[in-house]
């Protein structure tokens, strides 16, 4: 894990361009970002680990945009999660997600020991899908807040709103995730 | 949902099990890194503890200094009766508090000050006072500058202190509001009549009475003034005689340089208004040689001429304020009751008429009805504009109106319904709460818009005969990165109402979105208003300028919206780059105080600027004393668009998911025109746009104002119509002819589609979703309205539809709707039991 206090350390070093540092910052948050991506593809290890890769490339283009008004690794979540979008939802539009790109990764996901995990794993499946079709702004701060390990605090500095806003979204969230399962399981 | 089932679902998303990161994954990430690192751009968080300590000390000082100008300011005042300390002194503030200027004032010890205004100029005094404080903060730099040269050998200070010099000069302000004038030793009493024929905080309704454009006006029946109980009435469409001018009274006393200065800008405003006059007078008589319909009668207020700052206004307009060579002007209320009767009243005031839009000559759908205000909050002001009838084709074939793509009425319903009340009718306009839900429809593969028509038995219908159909008019999209630059200028409402619930909290939130999702070509400019309109920023790229001016607004004072809105205007106008979008983006509570200058000239300035391209968008923050009415017509007469703030996420939904929409206009003066096939259709009734009408023969007169739209928006138009019996799949139904400015080509373009009996789906149930949910909601807000066509609704039906239309898309708007159908009707079922 990565304290307030490295954190700033080890980016005041970066900013000098010290190597070492960007390697500790990586070592130091990479199991993280690898378990939010996991997360977010429904436990497919080789594309987690795949997009992992992607995602710390994209932050190190994108690091000199970085302002440091958020934390470095609600940041970080936020790169992982648009590179899972654009994996998944490549080439199609932005807002939404269409069911046959879902559909596509539970196949994939399911694969390697579909018939013993089946069971257990259905209701996860759902609600993962679930989640996935929320509007964008929930369906983000859903993931960062659960798959990501993120603060409501830290989401909502990132995002600008109060962490009431965050909680209002989170409670809407819930909502429209039980609706979804109710109706599912109906 | 129960708390269990919450926790339930937090378990399950919480504690998903995941395996171990791979045994290479590491070395791969760190051989990712690149070579040559970026640098961050340093920004306050990397200053070390210790500065950072220094320069939060330094800030605060400078803070506290700042203060006791403040708190100085009154006693100022009296001391200096020209006032003008007080717009100086807040430009100071502006400079000494900025952290930018800290820095650059080091290197450029001359603060930029313009002061501009009638009599403007620091007298020695207040020049000194400057000075002396320019030193301080320069002094306070200083010691700033040599704390971050303090030995810390890190490659990372010396980076930031070259940025710290190099810091952009500060930006230069110019003060334009005109010195205050407020004699605190006067006392005037002022009775009951007096005081409600001043437009106040309490009562702006004094400002609409006099505007053409409203149809209706309202009687006070009783109450105070912070509860009046009111009924609407249509307005006579004969004005009411002229009140009997009142007994001119000798001028104040004033110091001789003031009066001066006032004879000078009231001659100046005399003749201004003596050849506006005959400018109309002319133009009246071309329309006259044409036709006249009926002697068209305004009512016109031109309240008192300069002088009054908005802390005096009550006063100014209760008594006569000003001479001119000798002559008196008490107020310039003048009713004109023919187009001959212009010239001169008995009192040599200049009568000045205008001449009503064309809209307003537009025979109204139907009167207001007449209903006390039983709103919960008091002080509300809404229009009631009617319910549309339904109409035989036999009699007139075409239905006419301007588009419309506020939102408005969504969302103050909303915050009522979520407070536990019903909105009160004149809240609910159907086509706002119909246009608030993205349908889906398809964008144009290529132009401007898409039609659409589709339609399908009534579900609320008596008999088989009655369908609703749906027309949509959908926009194509911009994409932000295609759209002009835009300038956009903030005018904010900052005075004391704006101070209850929060509204000036929210507003600083929302415009937070807003900054955050502009480009760095985009400028924005600050102007605020309270007793007096004040431009804090001039139109600048620096997000971060814009941030902090944001942020420091504090609420103050009474309410001069015109001043503000002038500011805004003037700014926009002068400063705005020629091909760039320019916005006037108001946000208040609609309480108004339109300082010295009637209505007319405010809509006069805006129709003028809307000409010029600035257009105004107005948001309505708070409840309790909103101004529905006010907020609703200044967008529609300034080509604007006019939406309702209740919290943050609609915010985020205007200024941030819809930004380019809210500002790329892409048609200018859109205007529907429905033509039903009278050998297939017998009646037609339209939902909503009840204040959108347009006559039938103007809908080719491109002269007549109608709507703007915006990229990616959809104009939704229902009606429900009756058919005759056995008709074939091929018989025409209806054409919708859709006619509007196109922004891109520069010219007035029609397009036309025509719904045929085939297209219509067999059932309701077939419908398609978009018509279902479009009818639901146009229902819901029958049923809010309590129209007589909604009369005998089915409250499950209702129900059910709006929980079939949120389970189907999984659209948290539609989640929403669902609950406010609910808590709707579960209100009005209350209200209908017979209480215990």
């Amino acid at each position: 894990m990565l304290e307030p206090r490295d954190e700033r350390r080890l980016l005041d070093a970066l900013a000098t361009g010290d190597r070492q540092a960007a390697e500790t910052l990586v070592e130091r948050t990479y199991a993280q970002t690898y378990r939010s991506l996991c997360r977010l593809t429904g436990g497919d290890a080789e594309l987690a680990a795949d997009l992992t890769q992607d995602t710390y490339r994209r932050a190190w283009i994108a690091i000199a945009d970085f302002d440091r008004r958020s934390r470095f690794t609600t940041w970080l979540f936020r790169i992982a999660y648009t590179t899972f979008l654009n994996h998944i939802r490549r080439p199609k539009r932005v807002e939404s997600i269409d069911d046959h790109a879902i559909e596509h990764i539970e196949r994939d996901e399911r694969e390697p020991n579909a018939e013993d995990r089946a069971h257990e794993n259905e209701r996860d499946s759902r609600l993962r899908r679930a989640v996935l079709a929320l509007p964008d702004n929930l369906r983000f701060t859903v993931t960062a807040r659960y798959w990501g390990e993120q603060s409501v605090a830290d989401i909502a500095k990132a995002t600008s709103v109060t962490g009431a806003a965050i909680r209002k979204r989170l409670k809407k969230a819930h909502h429209i995730l039980q609706l979804a399962l109710e109706e599912d399981a109906a | 949902m129960t708390t269990h089932e919450e926790r339930e679902l937090e378990r399950l998303l919480a504690t998903e099990e995941t395996p171990a990161p791979p045994a290479d994954l590491l070395a791969r990430l760190q051989d990712d890194i690149p070579d040559t690192l970026p640098v961050i751009v340093a920004n306050d968080t990397t200053i070390a503890p210790r500065q950072r300590w220094q320069l939060a000390a330094a800030v605060f000082g400078v803070i506290g200094a700042a203060l006791l100008a403040w708190t100085l300011r009154p006693w100022q005042h009296v001391d200096e009766p020209t006032g003008l300390s007080n717009p100086a002194m807040v430009e100071r503030a502006v400079v000494a508090e900025s952290p930018v200027s800290e820095r650059s004032t080091a290197d450029a010890p001359q603060v930029p000050m313009r002061v501009r205004g009638g009599d403007a100029e620091l007298d020695d005094g207040e020049a000194s006072d400057a000075l002396s404080r320019q030193a301080a903060v320069a002094e306070e730099s200083a010691v700033l500058e040599e704390s971050l040269a303090t030995p810390d050998p890190s490659i990372a200070r010396e980076q930031e202190r070259a940025e710290l010099r190099a810091a952009s000069p500060v930006e230069e302000l110019t003060v334009t509001s005109e010195a205050p004038e407020i004699d605190l030793n006067r006392v005037v009493e002022r009775n009951r009549e007096a005081r409600q024929e001043t437009p106040t905080a309490s009562d702006p309704w004094t400002i609409l009475r006099n505007m053409p454009e409203v149809r209706g006006d309202r009687i006070n029946v009783g109450g105070n003034e912070s509860g009046q109980s009111s009924r609407i009435v249509p307005k006579p469409s004969v004005a009411k005689p002229a009140p009997p001018p009142r007994m001119a009274k000798p001028p104040q006393p004033a110091s001789p340089s003031r009066v001066n200065a006032q004879v000078g800008s009231e001659n100046k405003r005399f003749a201004d208004l003596r050849r506006e006059a005959q400018q109309l007078e002319a133009e009246l008589k071309k329309l006259e040689a044409v036709e006249v319909p009926a002697a068209p009668v305004s009512t016109v207020e031109a309240a008192p001429a300069p002088g009054p700052s908005a802390d005096t206004v009550n006063e100014a307009e209760a008594e006569p304020v000003s001479s001119i060579d000798g002559v008196t002007i008490t107020d310039m209320k003048v009713v004109g009751t023919s187009p001959s009767a212009l010239a001169y009243d008995d009192d040599g005031n200049p009568i000045v008429p205008t001449i009503p839009r064309e809209r307003s000559l537009a025979a109204p759908s139907t009167g207001g009805s007449a209903e006390p205000n039983d709103a919960p909050y008091g002080d509300m002001f809404f229009e009631p504009y009617g319910t549309n009838p339904f109409i035989d084709t036999e009699d007139d074939r075409l239905s006419t109106f301007a588009v419309d793509v506020d939102t408005a009425s969504y969302t103050v319903a909303r915050r009522y319904l979520e407070g536990g009340n019903l909105p009160p009718k004149a809240a609910i306009r159907i086509e706002e709460l119909v246009n608030y839900f993205d349908y889906g429809d398809p964008a144009p593969e290529e132009g401007d818009f898409a039609l659409h028509a589709e339609g399908a038995p009534s579900p609320y219908a008596q008999n088989d005969d009655y369908r609703v159909v749906r027309f949509s008019v959908r926009g194509r999209d911009v994409a932000s990165a295609d759209r002009p630059p835009a300038d956009l200028v903030f005018v904010v409402d900052v005075s004391g109402s704006m101070d209850r619930e929060n509204r000036l909290g929210l507003v600083k939130r929302a415009l937070g979105l807003l900054i955050d999702e502009l480009r760095p070509d985009d400028r924005v400019a600050l102007v605020i208003y309270g007793s007096q309109g004040q431009v804090v920023l001039p139109l600048v790229h620096d997000k971060n300028a814009i941030r902090w001016a944001v942020d420091r607004m504090t609420s103050t004072g009474a309410t001069n919206a015109e001043e503000g809105l002038v500011l805004g205007y003037d700014l926009a106008v002068r400063d705005g780059r020629p091909g760039a979008i320019k916005r006037i983006i108001l946000c208040s509570d609609g309480v108004a105080n339109v300082g010295r200058t009637g209505p007319e000239s405010i809509l006069q300035r805006i129709r003028t600027a809307a000409d010029m391209g600035v257009e105004l968008t107005t948001v309505g923050f708070g409840m309790g004393n909103y101004n529905d009415t006010l907020m609703e017509q200044l967008a529609n007469q300034s080509n604007g668009r006019y939406a309702y703030v209740d919290d943050i996420d609609e915010a985020e939904r205007i200024f941030v998911e819809n930004l380019t929409g809210t500002l790329q206009t892409i048609a200018a003066e859109a205007k529907i025109q429905v033509d039903f096939n009278p050998e297939t259709v017998t009646r037609y009734r339209l939902l909503g746009y009840e204040n959108r009408d347009v006559a039938d023969q103007d809908f080719r007169n491109d002269a007549v104002d109608a709507g703007e739209i915006g990229a990616g928006h959809t104009v939704t138009a229902l009606y429900e119509i009756k058919v005759r019996p056995d008709l074939d799949r091929t018989d025409a139904l209806a054409t919708i002819h859709l006619r509007w400015g196109s922004v891109a080509e520069g010219q007035v373009i029609e397009t036309s589609r025509t719904l045929l009996n085939g297209e219509l789906a067999p059932t309701w149930e077939s419908a398609s979703d978009r018509l279902r949910l479009a009818a639901t909601v146009a229902e819901y807000g029958e049923i809010l309205k309590r129209s007589y066509w909604a009369k005998d609704f089915d409250a499950d039906r209702l129900r059910a539809e709006a929980q079939r239309a949120a389970n189907r898309r999984r659209d948290q708007d539609l989640v929403d709707f669902a609950d406010l159908v609910r808590r709707a009707l579960a209100l009005i079922e209350r209200s209908q039991s017979p209480s215990p």
